[in-house]
């Protein structure tokens, strides 16, 4: 064989050597990101700071349901949003308490856009469609699986927030600092802080949950309409729940157990006092309504269900979990409801007050009842105390 | 037990074939070659960042060009990153799991004379599925998920040969096949398992990582994957010549002076090093062992000299086209092991049409 035609036998080398040269690139440094000229910089939750140009561009909000609610409970700024979701967070936003505030946001089509969240086994964000935007900032939970870490990397401005590594009440806080400080106004964040450890004292002081001797077990739970399987339970210590359940003078019937697929003969071992429905009985997942939980079979033998006390809870859809103004509600509402010889019905109030002071709208008595769920829970024993007639015949009454 | 035969003819080429393979066999690779450099970039260029081709193919001609790269360069920033992070891992995870597999279902058909040979119908990426889904299980690291699932791989290819032999039929390919697959029903009823018992947060992912999926590359997963797949697929581009002869038969081989049983347990030993390489970091990808190898032999015929390279170029031009419309066409992620098979079955009916089942049958 000649010498040319043996080194001809080596054509395979090249493929190979180029490849490997290509994937060796991948190790050189990432180009540096000059800092901008004019900015101010902001501490995210994790300690990291980042240096945000003047004039601010706007937010991108990269990750998560909840993070348009969040944000707009704590700024009251969405125009300064660049982009806010998904077309799916954007049906969810249509649902929550903040678009009767915020109606705008649900029309403006720029800031939903499905390219930026892609579905593989899970939800991921296409760094690419998210760069297009070009915000001021990008904003986002740290952490390995969030794109954080790699928009960091990238040396795109990202700051983290309600990512709080003690999470809880601590996130919610620290949530509502960075983002006033994000819209150059600390000291809105200082002021929502104020304003919630006042609606937790007022009900401690109405309440005084300490000298309760009886403390009724609650049980937080979600049973699906289309598979019987499906059974959650809410109890883990780390759970935004927990943050009600002391405060509204209850006990955690399943303390530290969380599942999605629960068994339903644990739950009838449990036995609570009282049951709480999470979820929603529409959409692609519907989740039983009061009614139809307290007709299953499965669930005949439970006290909960022989006394009627299955509730949906208050704003399951409407408020945000961890969002600062919907933290106290919410423990006022399974307070009121658990201790209702202890507590006047001044839900309704709060809500309505809660809406004009904040955010400048006057709710409805019809978007209340959806709030509170008047509908879902009227079969439910002691629950006319929310509704319209109700609080009022109450208040009356007290004051005679 | 009459033998499945590869190919129509024999194994080796006519003389006809062998002349015009000397003068022009290395020129389809090479072309292959420009094939696969071109699509890679072309890849590149996929995405919501807009990328001229030119510019995607000037960035990646800097990072590859082992010197500094230019102070002030004629692209920006983002586009640098966009290519550097984003892009580009996954274009070379694609196309270097594409390399490899064509490689591993090509060697694997000659060595053991047999079309319908690929590494899942051996076992090799059953184990090594198993292997890395209880490395996931227990929580082990990136570089473990990769040793357990090489070692799960391994394992079952050895289960597969210990089987055949204890039939006493070791060189008996249908009997090997046949091991190969009870060993891979095996090792799916335990994957069964390990899923029924996996908590509820690791399941989607390790389903979807089943699958076959190129989401999430990074330099490191390359790492993983560039290292064994790159080294063993050189290796047996190195041996080709004698996978020749050991497609010929193992008395001719022997005859020829080819150790025929070290020889078999090296080409094993490398195919289940890709296999497992490549599972381990973006799950199975099925049917582009048992594709790949037919569509590179209806090109160049049975020489391994011409077919070793074919197949690895066919293999990763194959996976890289998936890729990019697993990616590109739908806004959903269809994991590209999906593409693979739906792709890959018709593909298989065809060729089976084309060549009215010879080859594929008893002779």
């Amino acid at each position: 064989m000649k010498r040319s035609r043996k080194w001809l036998e080596l054509y395979w080398v090249a493929p190979l050597a180029l490849i490997a040269l290509m994937s060796l690139g991948l190790l050189r440094a990432l180009p540096h990101q000059a800092p901008p000229a004019h900015g101010r910089t902001v501490t995210g939750d994790d300690g990291q700071s980042v240096v945000i140009e003047e004039p601010f561009r706007g937010i991108c909000l990269t990750y998560g349901f909840l993070f348009p609610n969040w944000y707009l409970e704590d700024t009251h700024a969405p125009d300064l949003l660049v982009y806010a979701g998904t077309a799916d967070q954007r049906k969810w936003f249509s649902g929550n308490a903040l678009r009767l505030a915020y109606p705008q946001l649900l029309n403006k089509e720029s800031l939903w856009d499905p390219r930026v969240f892609r579905f593989a086994h899970d939800g991921y964000i296409e760094i690419e469609a998210m760069m297009a935007y070009n915000p001021g900032v990008y904003l986002g939970v740290a952490g390995d699986y969030t794109p954080i870490p790699l928009m960091r990397r990238m040396g795109l401005p990202t700051l983290s927030n309600w990512g709080h590594a003690k999470g809880g009440e601590k996130a919610g806080l620290s949530t509502a600092r960075v983002n006033a400080a994000l819209i150059g106004n600390p000291a809105l964040g200082d002021a929502h802080i104020a304003e919630y450890w006042r609606d937790v004292n007022e009900l401690k002081q109405e309440l005084h949950p300490g000298n309760l001797t009886l403390l009724p077990k609650v049980l937080l739970m979600s049973a699906s309409r289309l598979n019987r399987r499906q059974i959650g339970v809410v109890g883990d210590d780390t759970d935004w729940s927990n943050l009600y359940y002391p405060r509204a003078g209850v006990a955690n019937a399943a303390s530290g157990h969380q599942a999605m697929s629960y068994d339903a003969e644990r739950i009838l071992a449990i036995d609570p006092e009282t049951i709480v429905l999470a979820g929603i009985a529409t959409g692609p997942r519907p989740w039983e309504s009061p009614q139809e939980f307290m007709h299953d079979p499965r669930w005949q033998g439970l006290q909960a269900v022989q006394q009627k006390r299955v509730y949906r809870m208050a704003g399951v859809q409407d408020w945000s979990p961890g969002g600062l103004m919907f933290i106290p509600m919410r423990t006022r509402w399974l307070a009121e409801l658990l201790h209702p010889e202890l507590l006047q019905p001044r839900l309704r109030q709060i809500l309505r007050d809660h809406f004009r002071n904040d955010f400048n709208t006057s709710l409805t008595d019809e978007e209340i009842d959806k709030q509170l769920r008047i509908d879902e829970n009227a079969g439910s024993v002691g629950y006319e105390r929310f509704t319209r007639s109700g609080a009022a015949a109450r208040n009356e009454k007290s004051l005679q | 037990m009459a033998e499945i035969t590869l190919a129509v003819k024999s194994v080796l080429p006519t003389v006809r074939e062998a002349a015009f393979s000397r003068r022009h066999g290395w020129a389809l690779p090479m072309l292959l070659s420009v094939g696969v450099l071109l699509a890679m970039l072309a890849s590149l260029c996929i995405g919501s960042y807009p990328m001229p081709f030119l510019q995607a193919a000037r960035i990646v001609a800097h990072l590859a060009w082992p010197f500094p790269l230019p102070a002030n360069p004629p692209w920006s920033v983002k586009e640098q990153t966009v290519v550097q992070v984003v892009r580009l891992p996954r274009v070379l995870l694609a196309t270097i799991a594409g390399l490899g597999l064509g490689v591993s279902g090509t060697a694997l058909q000659g060595l053991l004379r047999n079309p319908l040979v690929d590494p899942n119908i051996v076992g090799v990426s059953s184990g090594a599925a198993f292997g890395g889904i209880m490395a996931m299980l227990w929580d082990f690291s990136p570089v473990g998920i990769i040793g357990a699932a090489f070692c799960g791989g391994m394992l079952a290819m050895m289960l597969t040969f210990g089987l055949a032999k204890l039939s006493h039929a070791g060189s008996d390919s249908m009997i090997l096949i046949l091991s190969g697959v009870f060993v891979g029903a095996f090792f799916l009823s335990l994957i069964e398992f390990v899923k029924f018992v996996s908590p509820d947060s690791k399941l989607p992912t390790m389903i979807y990582w089943l699958l076959g999926t190129f989401v999430g590359a990074d330099a490191k997963k390359i790492a993983m994957i560039a290292i064994p797949t790159l080294i063993a697929t050189s290796i047996l581009m190195c041996l080709r010549w004698r996978i020749n002869l050991l497609s010929l038969g193992d008395l001719d081989a022997k005859t020829l002076g080819v150790n025929v049983r070290g020889l078999r347990w090296l080409v094993i030993a490398l195919v289940s090093l890709i296999v497992a390489s490549q599972v381990a970091v973006s799950g199975v990808v099925a049917w582009v062992g048992l594709v790949v190898p037919h569509i590179a032999r209806m090109f160049v015929g049975p020489d391994h000299r011409r077919l070793l390279p074919t197949g690895a170029l066919l293999g990763a031009l194959f996976v890289l086209i998936l890729d990019d419309i697993a990616r590109a066409l739908v806004h959903a992620e269809v994991p590209v092991g999906v593409f693979t098979a739906l792709v890959g079955t018709p593909v298989v009916c065809f060729l089976l049409w084309k060549s009215q089942g010879k080859g594929w049958g008893r002779e």
